[in-house]
């Protein structure tokens, strides 16, 4: 049953990937719409402060969103991809490496042997070879506005309870509020079927995307796609827009404003107007593609639930990149 | 494969089509290449460099031994990975249409990219390998280039490309101008890089000092050139013999 939902996902999109990675970039593009729902509030800032913002254009509008910048995203990925791996391969990866005791975060120290570096690069490290990543973020916006889905708090001083600006106390950082949705396009080039499920199954079981250690940040990742083919697809930041411009009926300002500014978002229907506008766009650009859609999607990320299936394709995908991490001298 | 090409002029060349693209940015820019603090960061350019290979004409490798720190050894690469289509293609430098919105953002203060620590340690995560600001370019913001194909060249116009040092996505959309061939004094008012010119300008001149290539933005030449009228009504005059750094294949 399991085997099947994966032979006929991998058949779907088979002239998108590849049997074994290659060094030479070619154009095959395995594109997921994600949409990333906070079941807790969490902490996007940069400054530490702050929570990260952008203005966008919707229409003739112009207004101030949340954004989840995409290193964010892949930081909080590739932790998850690391504890997965050195759960399930540490055994594999010893026979290729000794030493090898899971895989660092630091940007430096990847070890640059396991099925995470090879996907995701990494930078030069003691042994002076660089691997460009494969997979590639979007930058992501809220489609709600800012002030619509961040709260400010501050620690007042004794005595200013009441008293709300920055000098009165000490300001601790914004928050999303819960329930807050960010779409989100990621793609995946030149990669494998192994290495398509494994980004599934990461972005599937990962809900951590606030800073780490803390009770906040959690996030539900509903993948509500999978799109295959010889061009990039649509980005994050149009699939906003879309979503905006479906929910209100209209590029009608007000219209605009009202959905920018509710309290709540319909889950459900933010799903179809992401799929929908992700669909319009695409066929805008004349961007054709194979698609997989949620149902489907679904199935596939079942049949990879369990621990023994993943380690299993990630023993396949380790296999497959021998030639790949074989860097010639100069 | 070689890593010279011989460069054939490009005035002698009978057929031309010019392709504008118009590049939509859909999340932050940021270029490694301009110094922070450098006023040229208030400016900024996409290199034709970049362009080579975010509309894929040049293709690297994902897998490099180390290079060590941009510079000029890094310039033969170029040349290699665009011999192909060197004769064929010209890509010009991207100018901003737009009025640009920057953030600043410092560079170096808090471990956002793969490690999260209280306290910064020397240049974890910094691109440049510096602590500092970058100053980045907002989402939404417009650069034009061209695309200039010679002898029924038809180059691949993709509408999603990634640029800038943290690959940013950006869209383009794309129109071919009919071009207008003519040959005398006129004022180059597009930016293209020092390298990829015949000859320097004889007045008028506009220069950028940019990272691994400096640029002139304007200048008056004598010579061969074509002109050609962009979507936005803007005139552009650029010299007919152009070639990606043309400097660098003699
Ligand atoms: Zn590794």
């Amino acid at each position: 049953m399991s085997e099947d939902a994966i032979q006929k996902f991998g058949a779907t999109i088979k002239d998108y990937i590849l049997e074994k990675p290659e060094k030479r970039p070619k154009n095959r593009y395995v594109n997921l719409l994600v949409l990333r729902e906070l079941l807790s509030a969490a902490r996007f800032t940069t400054d530490g402060t702050e929570a990260n913002s952008a203005v966008i254009r919707i229409g003739e509008t112009e207004e101030t969103v949340g954004k989840l910048f995409g290193r964010k995203q892949v930081a909080s990925d590739r932790r998850t991809a690391k504890a997965v791996q050195r759960a399930l391969i540490t055994d594999e990866m010893k026979k290729k490496k000794a030493d090898w005791d899971g895989c660092s975060m630091e940007v430096t120290k990847m070890c640059q042997k396991c099925p995470e570096c090879a996907l995701f690069g990494s930078a030069a490290s003691e042994g002076a070879v660089s691997m460009t990543s494969r997979v590639m973020y979007d930058e992501a916006y809220t489609i709600r506005s800012l002030s619509t889905v961040v709260e400010e708090f501050f620690q007042n001083a004794p005595g200013d309870a009441y008293v709300k600006n920055a000098t009165s106390g000490i300001r601790e950082p914004d928050f999303f509020k819960e329930g807050v949705l960010i779409p989100c396009v990621v793609t995946l080039k030149d990669v494998t079927l192994e290495e398509v499920l494994f980004f599934m199954n990461i972005t599937d079981r990962n809900s951590r995307y606030g800073a780490t250690g803390t009770r906040f940040g959690k996030v539900r990742n509903h993948i509500l796609g999978v799109y295959a083919g010889g061009r990039e697809g649509p980005s994050s930041l149009e699939v906003t827009r879309e979503i905006i411009l479906a929910l209100a009926g209209t590029s009608d300002q007000e219209a605009i404003q009202k959905v920018m500014s509710a309290d709540t978002l319909d889950l459900e229907k933010v799903k179809a107007a992401a799929v929908t506008g992700y669909e319009d766009l695409a066929s805008r650009h004349r961007i054709t593609s194979i698609k997989v859609d949620e149902a489907a999607t679904a199935e596939v990320l079942d049949a990879i639930k369990e621990d023994s299936e993943v380690a299993s394709l990630l023993t396949t995908q380790l296999g497959k990149l021998d030639d790949y991490l074989d860097v010639p001298k100069k | 494969m070689s890593a010279t090409v011989a460069p054939t002029p490009l005035a002698a060349k009978q057929d031309m089509q010019v392709y504008e693209g118009v590049l939509e940015l859909m999340g932050e820019l940021f270029f490694a290449t301009l110094e922070p603090g450098n006023r040229y960061v208030t400016k900024p350019l996409i290199l034709n460099t970049a362009l080579y290979y975010a509309l894929g004409y040049a293709r690297g490798s994902y897998v490099n031994g180390a290079t060590g720190r941009r510079s000029k050894r890094q310039q033969p690469t170029y040349v290699e990975d665009t011999a192909a289509f060197a004769d064929e293609i010209y890509v010009s430098v991207a100018r901003p249409i737009t009025p640009l919105r920057f953030t600043t953002e410092n560079a170096n203060a808090r471990g956002d990219d793969y490690v999260q620590r209280n306290q910064p340690e020397k240049q974890m995560n910094s691109p440049t390998g510096k602590i500092g600001t970058r100053k980045q370019i907002q989402p939404g913001a417009k650069f034009r280039f061209f695309v200039l194909a010679f002898n029924g060249a038809v180059p691949d116009l993709p509408v999603y490309v990634r640029v800038g040092k943290k690959r940013t996505k950006a869209l383009i959309e794309w129109n071919r101008l009919p071009v207008r061939r003519h040959a005398g004094s006129f004022l180059m008012n597009h930016p293209v890089l020092v390298d990829d010119l015949v000859s320097m300008p004889i007045g008028d001149i506009r220069f950028s000092r940019m990272i691994p290539f400096d640029v002139i933005e304007q200048g008056r030449f004598e010579g061969p050139y074509c002109a050609f009228t962009c979507t936005d009504g803007e005139e552009v005059c650029l010299p007919a013999d152009l070639q990606f750094l043309r400097r660098w294949r003699a």
